[in-house]
């Protein structure tokens, strides 16, 4: 718990969710851990709003779920990236950079 | 879009898998959780704990799990229907009440709804029965609304383009004769094309066609009603080609018409059991010429279907046009004559008569609406109160995680359940609303096929009732409740609070609304009853007692006018001479009858120059010894006697208001006029009393009475019996049948019924009004008694207090009945505002009293004040036996 955190940007979730299961397919809780760890601890997600984001992106269609063994041999509910959720991140990626790039610019300048 | 919805039905069709799931997969996440706290070092306690307060509301994070899968929302309705149930069976007594004063409410709306749909809406029964328009003749003699002659009709089939059919018909009374005593039933004239151009299919053999009605055709054929078919000849499949002796005449029957096909008018009696063509009208209408040929008699109605792309406007300017050909063409007949075109829905009664049916129903709607209104509002008090008891269960469900909308939408499900319960036990009140249909048919002058059903657009209405009532009781006390304050609720003091307050504002303000609401209902009740009482004190004129009247239908036997007087005679002579019977005479208009007989009369002035009267007077034929048995006093001149008859000179009796009218300060006895329509001149012989001729409540107008036995009329005997007069009906019957078998006789009855019948709309008015007023003041009562009841419940720790202090029980009543008398005036005063400007939409049918009668509305706001003191008295008077220590510990 070291280091200061800062809350999300609206709308950032999803665009980390795709970006993680994007390099293999995980489990609600791998999930949070994992951002946790890449960001170094300064994103941390609230599983209150990790479950309904997850709900709501295998709505959409951009993620699915199957049940499989986890490392533990314990029965987890593992998410993936589908073809639509890849054009998905593509096109949030690319707005994401779009946005810092722009926002940065102004930072600098102005 | 496709994974979307298959997502959602999974989730709806398999909502326990993915419950399961969905449990599985955050405890994983949970378990996980407290290993990795385990794992850095904490006691697994601690580790849970932790973790446990991390995770947050675990039942808030599925709900908007489930939220997020959107398939919430079928799905929450569907729990909060469950729970919804379990709560309503939880507080049956709540319930009990709820849903009975809603069955009510609703109940009687559907059933008045029925009736109006049955009356107004209901489409003619043929295919595309909006592209149907009915035709009528204006102008002559000033009339709005007339029928047509056949001549006109012919014209406007013939030339119309904007119609693609046109056709005639005339509504008539049939003597069918097969059976063993012969029947008049009412049936229509038609012209061939009425089935083709309606659109009606044959369920047996085959309507008319234009072939059956060329003038000249000697085929004589029938189509029977499908009733007529199933009740009188067993639904026989082998029908066709048989006969039907029908005013005398034979008739081959050639099919019949679908069930249900009932023609297009609604007034003038029963739907018609014949449809006879045109060919057949000299037998159909007997003594009346060949109306086919005739451009002066306007028997006929007329309906016609638009052509495709014919717009209504265009069909009503083509047949104006056509109207002023034809004034041009026949001015003597047509001059001052042009066409009007109706949407045939509108003209299922005749135009003018419609409106009087309009204001009739609408007088019920008002009143029916009105108990709705204070049901729904009695019932909003007690969802109110409810709210405020369940304020600690809504505080809990928001504190578990329930989001203030989903409590929201929960508590009008249940509000739903209440008023769909409502409407399910109310499609009783409603049957019991549609069997008064019998007594509404004799509500008005004119016999109306009635027949309300419950069908697809009632049932609408119900349920557009039942949303309409959840939004009037069920809105503002679940935005209330579901508002409900957390910590005040949860804390002890919570019934008192603010939150509190207002509500109890709110019921009162509700209570007083049903007060204002039962004030108008009621006192529309009683201005119709007083309306009522007084007309049944109106002294008619005559004896009604004792007198039993029946329909002899000379005409349709076509008997020459001599042998009609002959027939008569005999009649008149056995039937006196019947044990029990005190005399007999004839009269071809009953006393408070509908029918109206109108001939212009030309008196001789001073000079021997005569002079026309304005407008036309009403005249009536009437047999020997009428004004001796009927009661009525003469006061000049003799009664009508067996010796005015045929062949010696014509004369009168007329009535007070003529005398006066025509020879003012004068004897007329003696004196002569001229009724030139029917070509003769009367002396005048007596003076007779004037009295009701149509209507209790008509002012006297000029009356003359013709001698039966010079005046050739439809007949109808009057026999004054010594004893109860339908027991001479029998042996009246056999007099009859043995002078002629075959002449029909119809409306037996006495003439204390049609004293009767002729009041029966303001005793319909009066009776059903009341039933309104009668629940109304029910509701409000129970909803005043309800209200003080929780506001003195309220006080009770207050009231403790004053009577530790030394307060007397009167004080305390005092107290308690001020406030209760506060809603009581405030909503008793509104209501009388209310029921001033109201009472005039129904002052057309008060005959008998003023629509702002000061007398009634004393009486009415005295009772319900009255009424209303009792109902606060019995809580108030609990709150004085409050016992000061048991209150007082309580806190």
């Amino acid at each position: 718990m070291t280091g200061e955190r800062i809350d999300l940007p609206q709308g950032t979730l999803d665009l980390l969710i795709l970006r993680t299961v994007a390099l293999e397919p995980q489990h609600g809780w791998a999930i949070s851990e994992r951002i946790q760890r890449i960001s170094s601890d300064v994103l941390r997600i609230q599983q209150g709003s990790l479950y309904p984001a997850l709900h709501r992106l295998e709505r959409r269609g951009w993620i699915k779920a199957k049940w499989g063994a986890s490392e533990n041999n314990r029965r987890a509910k593992y998410y993936e990236l589908t073809k639509s959720g890849w054009k998905q991140l593509e096109a949030e990626e690319s707005a994401w950079r779009k946005l810092t790039a722009a926002v940065g610019q102004i930072l600098e300048t102005a | 879009m496709l994974s979307d919805l298959l997502y959602r039905l999974r989730a709806l069709f398999r909502r326990h898998s993915m419950e399961a799931e969905l449990d599985e997969e955050l405890r994983a996440h949970f378990e996980r959780q407290v290993e990795k706290h385990v794992q850095s070092g904490l006691p697994r306690e601690e580790a849970a704990r932790r973790a446990r307060l991390e995770f947050g509301g675990l039942e808030q994070v599925k709900e908007e799990c489930r939220d997020a899968r959107g398939v919430s929302f079928i799905e929450t309705f569907l729990r909060d229907l469950r729970y919804g149930l379990r709560m309503l069976q939880k507080n049956p007594g709540f319930t009990t009440v709820a849903v009975l004063m809603l069955s009510i409410g609703i109940g009687m709306n559907t059933g008045i709804y029925s009736i109006v749909e049955s009356v107004l809406y209901r489409p003619i029964p043929a295919y595309h029965p909006n592209e149907l328009v009915a035709v009528y003749t204006t102008g002559q003699n000033g009339t709005a609304y007339d029928s047509s002659s056949y001549p006109d009709y012919v014209y406007y089939r013939d030339h119309s383009h904007t119609l693609s059919g046109l056709i005639a018909y005339a509504r008539i009374e049939l003597s069918w004769e097969d059976s063993s005593e012969p029947r008049l039933l009412w049936s229509e004239l038609v012209s061939g094309n009425y089935f083709s151009v309606l659109g009606v299919r044959p369920s047996l053999g085959r309507l008319l066609s234009p072939a059956d009605d060329h003038p000249g055709s000697n085929a004589r054929v029938v189509v029977l009603s499908y009733k007529f078919w199933k009740q009188y000849l067993g639904a026989d499949r082998n029908a066709v080609g048989k006969t039907l002796s029908l005013n005398s005449g034979v008739f081959v029957i050639v099919g019949v018409a679908p069930e249900g096909f009932g023609g297009i008018n609604l007034d003038w009696g029963e739907p018609p059991a014949f449809w006879l063509p045109m060919a057949a009208q000299q037998i159909a209408i007997p003594g009346a010429g060949d109306l086919l040929q005739m451009r002066d008699a306007r028997w006929f109605l007329m309906v016609g279907r638009l052509n495709e792309g014919a717009t209504f406007a265009q069909a009503q300017s083509e047949l104006q046009l056509f109207a002023k050909q034809l004034a041009g063409s026949y001015p003597a007949t047509n001059g001052e004559s042009g066409a009007v075109v109706l949407h045939a829905t509108d003209a299922r009664f005749w135009p003018g008569y419609r409106s009087e049916v309009k204001r009739f129903l609408r007088l019920l709607a008002i009143a029916v609406g009105l108990v709705l209104l204070i049901a729904c509002s009695n019932v909003a008090t007690l969802l109110l109160a409810r709210g405020l008891a369940r304020r600690r269960e809504m505080a809990v469900r928001v504190a578990l995680g329930a989001g203030r909308g989903r409590i929201f939408r929960q508590l009008l499900v249940e509000n739903l359940l209440l008023a769909l319960s409502g409407a399910a036990l109310g499609l009783l009140v409603a049957a019991a609303v549609m069997n008064w249909v019998p007594h509404f048919k004799l509500a008005f002058h004119i016999p109306l096929a009635l027949d309300p059903r419950l069908n697809a657009r009632v049932l609408g209405f119900t349920g557009g009732t039942v949303v309409a009532a959840v939004l009037l009781f069920g809105l503002l006390p679940s935005l209330r409740t579901a508002r409900a304050d957390i910590r005040e609720a949860l804390s002890e003091a919570g019934a008192k609070s603010s939150a509190g307050a207002a509500t109890l504002r709110l019921q009162k303000i509700m209570t007083g609304l049903q007060l204002a609401l039962t004030t108008v209902t009621v006192i529309a009740a009683g201005l119709l009853l007083v309306n009522l009482r007084r007309l049944e004190n109106v002294r008619p004129g005559f004896d009604p007692h004792n007198v039993l009247t029946v329909g002899v239908d000379v005409f349709s036997r076509r008997y020459s006018a001599s042998r009609a007087f002959r027939f008569s005679r005999d009649v008149l002579d056995r039937v006196a001479a019947l044990p029990g019977v005190q005399s007999a005479t004839l009269a071809s208009e009953l006393p408070l009858g509908l029918i109206r007989s109108t001939a212009h009369v030309e008196v001789a002035g001073g000079a021997g120059a005569l002079r026309q009267a304005e407008g036309e007077i009403e005249f009536n034929s009437v047999g020997p010894a009428y004004f001796q048995m009927m009661g009525i006093r003469l006061l000049e001149g003799r009664d009508i006697e067996v010796s005015d008859q045929e062949g010696a000179s014509t004369i009168a009796v007329i009535n007070r208001t003529m005398a006066q009218r025509f020879w003012p300060g004068g004897n007329p006895v003696g004196q002569h006029f001229k009724l030139p329509e029917l070509g003769r001149e009367c002396e005048v012989v007596g003076v007779a009393e004037d009295v009701k001729v149509h209507t209790l409540w008509e002012s006297p107008a000029p009356y003359i009475y013709l001698s039966a036995l010079q005046n050739y009329a439809q007949m109808r005997l009057l026999v004054k019996t010594r004893g109860q007069p339908l027991a001479q009906a029998e042996p009246i019957r056999h007099i009859v049948a043995a002078i002629d078998r075959t002449v029909p006789l119809y409306d037996i009855e006495t003439l204390d019924q049609q004293v009767g019948n002729s009041l029966s709309q303001p005793r319909m008015a009066a009776e059903l009004v009341g039933v309104f007023g009668l629940f109304a003041l029910i509701l409000a009562s129970v909803g005043v008694y309800g209200t003080v009841a929780y506001l003195v419940a309220g006080r009770s720790r207050e009231i403790g207090i004053r009577m530790a202090l030394g307060a007397q029980a009167r004080d305390v009543l005092w107290l308690a009945l001020g406030q209760g008398l506060k809603i009581i005036i405030l909503g008793l005063g509104a209501g009388i505002l209310a029921a001033l400007a109201a009472t005039r939409v129904f002052s057309s049918v008060l005959y008998g009293v003023s629509p702002t009668d000061p007398l009634t509305f004393c009486a009415v706001t005295l009772f319900l004040l009255l009424v209303g003191v009792i109902a606060c008295c019995i809580p108030s008077l609990r709150a004085t036996k409050v016992d000061p220590v048991v209150t007082l510990r309580y806190e």
